[in-house]
């Protein structure tokens, strides 16, 4: 199978867009957590993405620079504590890769505690994606939560899905699907 | 259930009212965590509302695993919104369904039985607050003429 050739930029505007969740609701945490403030004009980010099962079978790597606008950014001082932020900018960036990478749109919540945090709308079949924002530095932990995560994803629904994992600080990300014949390997 | 959820025969109009539900659960997720309970309550009230619709419509076309989940995340909102008699009443419905598989059926009873405790922890609670209400105020403080007298 060819691989398929993926744009090095994201614009993140262009990729929460299309979701039906509304997930541009996610962009002033994404400019926020990536360190923008409400004076800065458009910024880019480096992230190095490891893609496992995407497009093609197997594990890659891809360098992705995410377009964002520093003028969406919570204004300052804001009283939101910095676990909140990388939550919800961890589901931001999770939208617009899922998005950039598959074409695939996040079209619904889960229930918390269902194993994964929101549905992904393939052709006529819903799958899950669980989503993880990551602050330390250390390099062992982005391993750690995805194999944590991957685990969550089939805890309760055995539907298969992807795994987002955004390491904020690191400027890293792990994209992985995971067909539901995975559950209990 | 160990296959994707299907949503084959969902109309256009439906598939956007279900974004615009997620969307709204996500603005009670983060008013919630910004600290403004009551406003995060009354959303978590609405978008119950909204699921309990899209259950009866998945039921409708016939998508049964699906509107499991509808109910399941009714039911979660009941709760995150405070009705907890409401929350328990979705999934003593949902397990008076005789279609509903074994594994999910295990869930659902988990669920209600975690509703069950958490009720009972907030009728303890409730009382001890009535008690601390109703107890006397302590002893007043005397008076400069109390003490004098």
């Amino acid at each position: 199978m060819a691989q398929r050739r993926f744009k090095r930029i994201c614009i993140l505007t262009e990729a929460l867009e299309p979701h039906p969740i509304g997930a541009t609701i996610f962009a002033p945490f994404v400019a926020t957590g990536l360190g923008g403030t409400p004076d800065a004009g458009t910024q880019t980010t480096e992230f190095a993405v490891t893609l496992e099962n995407i497009g093609t079978a197997g594990t890659r790597t891809h360098r992705l620079s995410l377009q964002w606008q520093g003028a969406t950014a919570l204004p300052q001082p804001y009283s939101i504590q910095e676990y909140v932020i990388t939550e919800w900018a961890a589901c931001g960036i999770a939208c617009a890769v899922l998005w950039h990478y598959t074409e695939l749109r996040v079209i619904d919540t889960a229930k918390r505690g269902q194993g994964f945090d929101y549905w992904v709308k393939g052709e006529t079949q819903e799958q899950g994606l669980e989503v993880s924002g990551i602050l330390s530095e250390d390099a062992g932990e982005m391993q750690r939560r995805h194999r944590e995560k991957r685990e969550q994803l089939f805890s309760s629904l055995m539907v298969g899905g992807y795994v987002v994992i955004v390491g904020l600080a690191r400027r890293e990300i792990i994209v992985s699907y995971h067909a539901p014949q995975e559950a209990g390997r | 259930m160990n296959a994707e959820i299907s949503i084959k025969g969902m109309e256009p109009e439906w598939l956007a009212k279900e974004g615009a539900k997620s969307n709204k659960l996500i603005r009670a997720r983060m008013t919630e965590q910004m600290g403004d309970v009551d406003k995060a309550m009354t959303l978590y009230a609405e978008v119950a509302q909204e699921e309990e619709q899209l259950y009866a419509y998945c039921r409708s076309l016939g998508l049964i695993e699906k509107s499991w989940i509808k109910a399941i995340s009714a039911a979660s909102c009941w709760e995150a919104a405070g009705d907890l008699y409401r929350a328990l009443q979705g999934y003593e419905s949902l397990l008076n369904d005789p279609t509903l598989t074994p594994r999910m059926r295990t869930q659902v009873c988990d669920l209600a039985e975690k509703l069950r405790e958490r009720r009972r922890q907030w009728a303890a609670f409730s009382r001890q607050f009535q008690n601390e209400e109703q107890r006397p105020a302590a002893e007043p403080a005397r008076t400069a003429e109390t003490v004098a007298a």
